[in-house]
């Protein structure tokens, strides 16, 4: 079941993201074809202008998608299309994890989208050959490879927990009998500085448990894996909340749901 | 027994919408719900549809608690329209078909052939009642047990409450069991096997139709005023 609710999930996100890629790839096309004219002095001001839209466009584009994931999940789970969701023959388990695993493959789709926007806005000879050069150097003991990839997987679990934290917000303040979003935005606004809290609480512990890397920052003599070190810690912990909003969404659509 | 409901309390917030219901449903009968509005019909029908969860008591669906099975066993139509209104009719009934094993692709295709509706034909291009009758089409195009339908003729126009029931009547499956909440009693009275009056909660009548009529000498319509007269 989870791979066809899964199917349906991705279908009615692309309706939303089809417009934001064309508009991105759009721009980029627009720029590598105006590029050619450069040394024209209006067209070299539009390509400017061209050139500021996607970088705004390509700054958003996660934060929309991640909009749209929220939208859907409000839709589908607790509006009027949730009167055919809820009543599907599918766990409640599944319907939650295919909106998680649907939101994960959007991300990847919007960086991949994203990607090959900037490719072909700004591609030029000897491209790759650079960017695989700097990716193999090192920095303070470490490949740069290593740590875009660790940066990356640290962006999506922090990106997923955002996410999981919202639908957990939606998933309380709809088990109300009224003021369902007003309840929703109070419970995201709780778990948000709940999360800041606990946040500065562990940077606090850290720094009192390892006082050394205070002193090797400010010395200049840290290390990278000093460095990945640390965030693992921050990381671990966001993904143990990440698992927390996850069962409290599980929990209250399974136990609390309130289509009223 | 195909549907029995225990002891069942639901409140929103401090307003107690369902008292300690308690119900049997037997296979093979069409019954009417009936009551005023606020009553509590599309309280008890959401909650046999697991869109509510439950204060107390439980509900049984041909043995099952509600879940994954009992769903499988309920065809439901809601009272508001629940289909994604940017999609294509086929997309809708591709969805059906995925996901309920008993939903006949043939009997929609030709349900919605009477309607003039074609396979290609975008939903937020209909009209407001034609959405409706896609969603009866839909509903009645499954072989479910218990086919449970929330104000189906609510606010529609005489000939189109008849093409309502009749398109009730013609498609479903014999042996199963059809729970409709209604205020149009005179419209159905004359198909309902049982009738079950709801008033402020509480189940104040669960009995055969024809014996009420004879024990009364009136029609359902006629008892329903004078019990629920104001």
């Amino acid at each position: 079941m989870l791979g066809k609710v899964l199917k349906y999930d991705i279908k009615a996100l692309s309706r939303y993201l089809i417009p934001l890629y064309a508009v991105i790839l759009g721009l980029s096309l627009m720029i590598r074809f105006l590029s050619l004219f450069d040394d024209v002095s209006i067209i070299a001001i539009v390509l400017g202008l061209m050139i500021l839209a996607l970088v705004f466009a390509v700054g958003f584009s996660f934060l929309l998608t991640g909009i749209f994931n929220i939208k859907y999940y409000l839709e589908n789970l607790f509006k009027d299309e949730a009167y055919l969701t809820h009543t599907l023959p599918v766990k409640k388990g599944t319907l939650l994890l295919s909106k998680v695993l649907a939101c994960v493959i959007i991300i990847i789709m919007t960086f991949i989208c994203v990607l090959f926007s900037l490719l072909i806005a700004f591609y030029k000879e000897g491209f790759f050959s650079e960017i695989f050069k700097i990716l193999g150097e090192s920095y303070a003991g470490m490949e740069i490879y290593k740590f875009v990839l660790y940066m990356g997987i640290y962006g999506i679990i922090g990106y997923l927990t955002t996410i999981l934290m919202v639908y957990a917000a939606i998933s309380i303040g709809h088990s109300k009998s009224s003021n369902k979003i007003v309840s929703s935005v109070i419970w995201g606004l709780i778990f948000y500085f709940g999360i800041e809290f606990l946040n500065l609480g562990l940077l606090f512990i850290v720094m009192a448990a390892e006082p050394s890397f205070i002193m090797n920052l400010e010395n200049n003599t840290f290390m990278m894996s000093d460095l990945l070190n640390f965030f693992t810690i921050f990381m671990v912990f966001i993904a143990i909340l990440g698992g927390i909003f996850y069962y409290i969404s599980y929990r209250f659509m399974n136990k609390r749901l309130n289509l009223e | 027994m195909l549907l029995e409901c225990k002891n069942v309390c639901k409140s929103y917030g401090k307003k107690e919408v369902l008292k300690d219901i308690n119900l049997k449903l037997p296979k093979g009968k069409i019954v009417g719900l009936l009551g005023k509005n606020g009553s509590g019909k599309t309280t008890l029908i959401k909650v046999i549809n697991g869109l509510l969860s439950l204060d107390k008591g439980s509900v049984l669906v041909d043995g099952k608690m509600v879940g994954v099975e009992s769903k499988k066993l309920i065809s439901y139509l809601p009272e508001r329209n629940y289909l994604n209104v940017h999609k294509k009719v086929k997309d809708i009934i591709d969805y059906f078909s995925d996901f309920y094993e008993d939903f006949d692709k043939d009997k929609v295709y030709k349900l919605l052939d009477d309607l003039n509706i074609k396979a290609d034909d975008k939903l937020s291009v209909m009209s407001k009642g034609m959405r409706e009758k896609m969603q009866l089409a839909l509903v009645m195009s499954r072989r479910a047990k218990l086919y449970i339908l929330d104000e189906p003729m609510g606010g529609v126009d005489p000939a189109t409450r008849d093409y309502i029931l009749d398109t009730i009547l013609n498609n479903f499956d014999d042996g199963s069991t059809i729970l409709m909440s209604t205020h149009l009693i005179s419209d159905i009275e004359r198909v309902l096997d049982e009738v079950i009056f709801i008033d402020d909660g509480k189940i104040t009548r669960c009995e055969n139709a024809d014996k009420l009529r004879s024990e009364t000498g009136k029609s359902i319509d006629e008892v329903f005023r004078e019990d629920f007269k104001c």
